[in-house]
């Protein structure tokens, strides 16, 4: 009795015995072989360079280069050695010792693992080291490839910078096969294309001992570059672009009116992409967070009033809805009565007897205002959506904003009042609500251009044909009235962009001064296009506070026909 | 006197379950000494196969032998054995921070592992002479006091893993010895409060094992990084195993002591469940025959030793299956007749050399 007692007691131990490997072999077998699995398989990480950004004539803007980063493999170097080697290197890198040591702590990931030390030294420094190998043992030089942005603050709103994934991003971009210690595009194409350009990362897939010593390797995949981006910028003009403008707050876009290839896209004051990757740049980025004109904002994408610019809007709008033909006739006496209040002309001695082609050399106010009148807000914001502006023009740049094309509605929601007359006469010089890009611009006048087709403004060419089938949206023979009017902006005597005639060019614009603000210069603006023997280009020159548009704008454009007439020679 | 025919009550059943564990035990100890072997170039096998054969030819030796006759000097073997253990506290050779060894003529041998067979005999010869002792407190002082001395001095050696053998092989005996059940009940009692007092008397290494017992995640790198790896080898398995030689815990020496104490993560790891669960079967088998091979002694000294002999090595399984599943804190119990190791294996050996000379001898007297 007392002995099957006994039996009992041992076999129920030794059941417990045979339900814990159950539960352990059975039930959490799947998860206990995975953790076998990573005791013995390391990865060694390779990383894949990124595609190369071309211009439209195989120029890179954007390459890749060489880096040199120090590492260290912890297995090679003995504990008791540790202090004495990053003494010594602390002497060729310039780097504390402290922080190296730090660095080997905070990087170290196990024992073969290459543990980064000092990233992107200098070249000469590089080869220091690798002279003086033998006395560092355990350390390497390891090379890399690393972003070079060949053409600086000329093209840094275009192709924008790359830098460090940020842990909050991770989960976001694991799903598309991202790695934590990816770097990704932050701004311009590098990001807008970033799934392009980054290369496939690959690898080594190791077996390795309790040790951490390679028992084998199971797997090696070559890393693979990314694609390369072929743009329609062309560098040469872009360059010239980038030097009108320089420093000065604005943006200028060229683009083909037919294709919507993007020729040139300067944002400015811009920045040198490079202190993104380049090393101890810490000082040089921090100014230019720091400086109050924000380099980093792309005002090509940026929306402002576009003031008078807006005219041709309006013009197309009253011509359409038959408010006012060409032969239409308002006076401008300098100023204009709307119930109680009065507004004046921007030439207060007035213009006179204005016809639309009239009013639109000499931008009168008066007759925009006589229009606004008759059309009203609500066909008034329809012509302007046909146009573009309210929406994004799809350009392929990241985060392109709306801009605003102001209605009833929108009034009511945002500034809870309701649609006066007045807001119909600011909208119809572009003020007031209205909030349109450069970019928009530059889609606008080439619309103008390409006889009312719509297109989709890009930089990176394409191939893909289906994209560019072009909708008819404007009437081309309201559009060759219009025409008129801009080409006299130009031409005629007291057109308001003489500034940016060019003989022997057909040239068609607008220039814009918009209120910016009370005791603030006017944004200046001048939007147009020129015709050459073999292509048209549309351009929008913007200065943010620059005062007039037929000056500063007026006289830029200028140099921009007059790079094409050089290149295409006048039509 | 009766006549005694070894080979008609020498006990079959047991030796093919013993011959099959030793037969697992060999294979099991080529893969898990497989990557030490070429090391080293010690064949691990050759080495454990001769210790067994030596160790077959003991339990022939002692089979034969009436026990009765072990019995008669089972006091004389106990007192000598109680001066052994004082002697490898005093000059003892000490391994991984314990004084477990003393060399004779050369060889290290472990006393412990014999300590508790003579214990086991001393016990039942007691027990077995005066089955009155266990009916009053004074008559369980003797019976005490033989269990109790060499569970103290191993336990300063300190052999934690044997002294915690030997407490639950007398509660054991004295149970199937007929102690009552009041005084069984105090003995279990006053030893679960004696916890605290051994706890005191630990080394700091020890602590360090049952800390890490009750929470192996304390110090993954360090004093429970055997428990885990063990736990993943076992786990890892599966069904089926990842084969013979193939264990990646074990081949790529994840895994430490796998050819001593860890050995059955090896078996977990390389033969999977089925494997594991036959290698648990067939020593279950052995404590059941065991148990059947009591109950047919009359006698009451031969049926102690079987019940103490056979209580012993379940406990030696119990524990260093349960140590390397994470049941139980790693104490240094092998697991009889598969662990690599002389001392262990041949005292596993004599222990079961009694039992068929109970089995043989029973009908004696």
């Amino acid at each position: 009795m007392r002995l099957q007692i006994l039996k009992y007691v041992l076999v129920f131990l030794f059941m417990i015995l045979f339900s814990t490997i159950f539960w352990m072999q059975i039930i959490k077998g799947p998860e206990y072989f995975r953790q076998s699995e990573s005791n013995r398989i390391r990865l060694v990480p390779e990383d894949a360079s990124r595609g190369i950004i071309y211009d439209r004539n195989n120029i890179p803007l954007v390459a890749n280069k060489l880096a040199f980063d120090v590492v260290a493999v912890p297995q090679e170097i003995k504990s008791e050695n540790k202090d004495e080697l990053f003494r010594k290197l602390s002497k060729f890198l310039d780097i504390k010792d402290s922080i190296l040591a730090e660095a080997f702590e905070r990087n170290f990931v196990s024992g073969f693992s290459p543990v980064m030390l000092a990233e992107n030294i200098p070249r000469n420094t590089a080869f220091l080291i690798e002279q003086e190998m033998s006395q560092l043992n355990g350390v390497f030089v390891k090379t890399s490839s690393i972003r070079n942005y060949l053409q600086g603050k000329a093209s840094a709103h275009l192709v924008g910078y790359v830098g460090k994934m940020r842990e909050y991003e991770y989960p976001e971009f694991k799903k598309y096969g991202y790695q934590m210690s990816d770097l990704i595009g932050r701004s311009g194409l590098e990001k807008e294309y970033d799934q392009i350009l980054r290369g496939k990362p690959g690898g080594m897939q190791l077996e390795v001992d309790s040790e951490g010593s390679i028992i084998k390797v199971i797997s090696y995949r070559p890393p693979v570059r990314g694609n390369d981006l072929h743009t329609t910028i062309d560098l040469n003009l872009q360059n010239l672009v980038s030097d009108l403008l320089a420093d000065i707050k604005g943006a200028v876009c060229v683009i083909d009116p037919e294709t919507g290839e993007v020729l040139a896209l300067y944002s400015g004051p811009s920045y040198d992409p490079n202190i993104f990757i380049n090393k101890d740049q810490y000082a040089a980025i921090g100014r230019v967070f720091k400086n109050p004109d924000a380099p980093l904002l792309n005002r090509a994408l940026n929306t402002y009033a576009p003031g008078s610019i807006f005219k041709i809007v309006t013009a197309y709008a009253g011509l359409w809805e038959k408010i006012i033909d060409s032969n239409t006739n308002f006076v401008c006496e300098g100023n204009f009565q709307l119930g109680n209040s009065s507004r004046s002309c921007w030439l207060k001695s007035g213009h006179g007897n204005v016809n639309l082609q009239k009013a639109l050399e000499t931008s009168c106010n008066v007759f925009f205002w006589e229009v606004s009148l008759k059309i009203g807000q609500r066909l008034l914001s329809g012509h302007a959506r046909e146009f573009g502006f309210g929406k994004q023009t799809g350009i392929d740049l990241p985060s392109e904003p709306t801009g605003v094309v102001p209605d009833a509605h929108w009034k009511n929601v945002h500034i809870h009042e309701k649609w006066y007359a007045g807001d119909t006469a600011n909208f119809a010089i572009g003020q007031g609500f209205l909030l349109a890009s450069p970019i928009q611009a530059v889609k606008m006048v080439s619309m103008v251009a390409n006889g009312g087709y719509e297109i989709l403004p890009h930089i990176v060419k394409n191939e893909n044909k289906t994209i560019n089938i072009k909708k008819k949206i404007l009437s081309e023979e309201i559009l060759g009235v219009i025409r008129k009017g801009l080409n006299d902006v130009v031409s005629a005597s007291a057109g308001t962009g003489r500034n940016a005639y060019v003989p022997g060019v057909a040239i068609f614009a607008k220039t814009g001064t918009a209120q910016s603000g009370k005791g603030l210069d006017p944004h200046a603006w001048f939007v147009g296009y020129a015709e050459f023997k073999n292509q048209k280009i549309s351009f929008c020159v913007f200065e943010e506070f620059g005062g007039h548009g037929g000056e500063g704008p007026a006289n830029i454009a200028k140099q921009i026909i007059l790079y094409f007439k050089a290149k295409e020679g006048g039509k | 006197m009766f006549r005694v025919s070894f080979f008609r009550d020498f006990d079959k059943i047991l030796s093919i379950i013993l011959l099959t564990i030793l037969v697992f035990g060999l294979i099991a100890l080529f893969s898990a000494s497989y990557q030490r072997h070429i090391d080293t170039g010690k064949d691990f096998v050759l080495t454990q196969g001769i210790g067994i054969l030596i160790g077959l030819a003991v339990v022939y030796l002692i089979a034969r032998t009436n026990y009765h006759s072990f019995l008669s000097v089972a006091y004389i073997i106990y007192g000598i054995h109680i001066f052994t253990l004082i002697l490898v506290l005093v000059m003892g050779k000490s391994a991984l921070g314990a004084q477990r060894w003393i060399s004779i003529g050369g060889i290290g041998i472990q006393p412990s592992e014999f300590s508790k067979i003579f214990t086991i005999l001393a016990l039942a010869r007691m027990i077995g002479d005066n089955p009155h002792c266990l009916q009053s407190k004074r008559g369980l002082i003797g019976p005490f006091l033989i269990a109790f001395v060499p569970m103290l001095l191993i336990f300063k050696q300190p052999d934690l893993g044997t002294a915690i053998v030997i407490l639950p092989v007398f509660l054991a005996m004295v149970w199937v010895g007929g102690v009552r059940f009041k005084y069984f009940l105090v003995a279990i009692g006053s030893g679960l409060m004696c916890l605290p007092f051994f706890w005191h008397f630990l080394k700091d290494y020890q602590r360090d094992r049952l800390m890490v017992f009750i929470n192996p995640n304390v110090d993954p790198l360090g004093a429970g990084y055997t428990i885990n790896q063990s736990k993943i080898a076992i786990g890892s398995g599966m069904l089926l195993g990842k084969g013979w030689l193939s264990g990646t815990q074990n081949q790529l020496n994840f895994l430490p002591e796998r050819h001593t104490d860890f050995i059955f993560s090896v078996v977990g790891e390389e033969w999977g469940f089925v494997g594991s669960a036959i290698v648990i079967g067939f020593f279950l088998l052995l404590i059941i025959r065991g148990i059947k091979m009591a109950e047919m002694t009359n006698n009451l000294s031969g049926k102690l030793i079987i019940v103490g002999i056979t209580t012993m090595l379940a406990l030696h399984v119990i524990i260093n299956i349960g140590m390397t599943l994470g049941l139980m804190p790693v104490v240094g119990i092998p697991l009889p007749f598969i662990s690599y190791g002389r001392s262990a294996l041949t005292a596993n050996l004599i222990a079961i050399g009694f039992l068929f000379n109970v089995k043989i001898h029973r009908t004696v007297f």
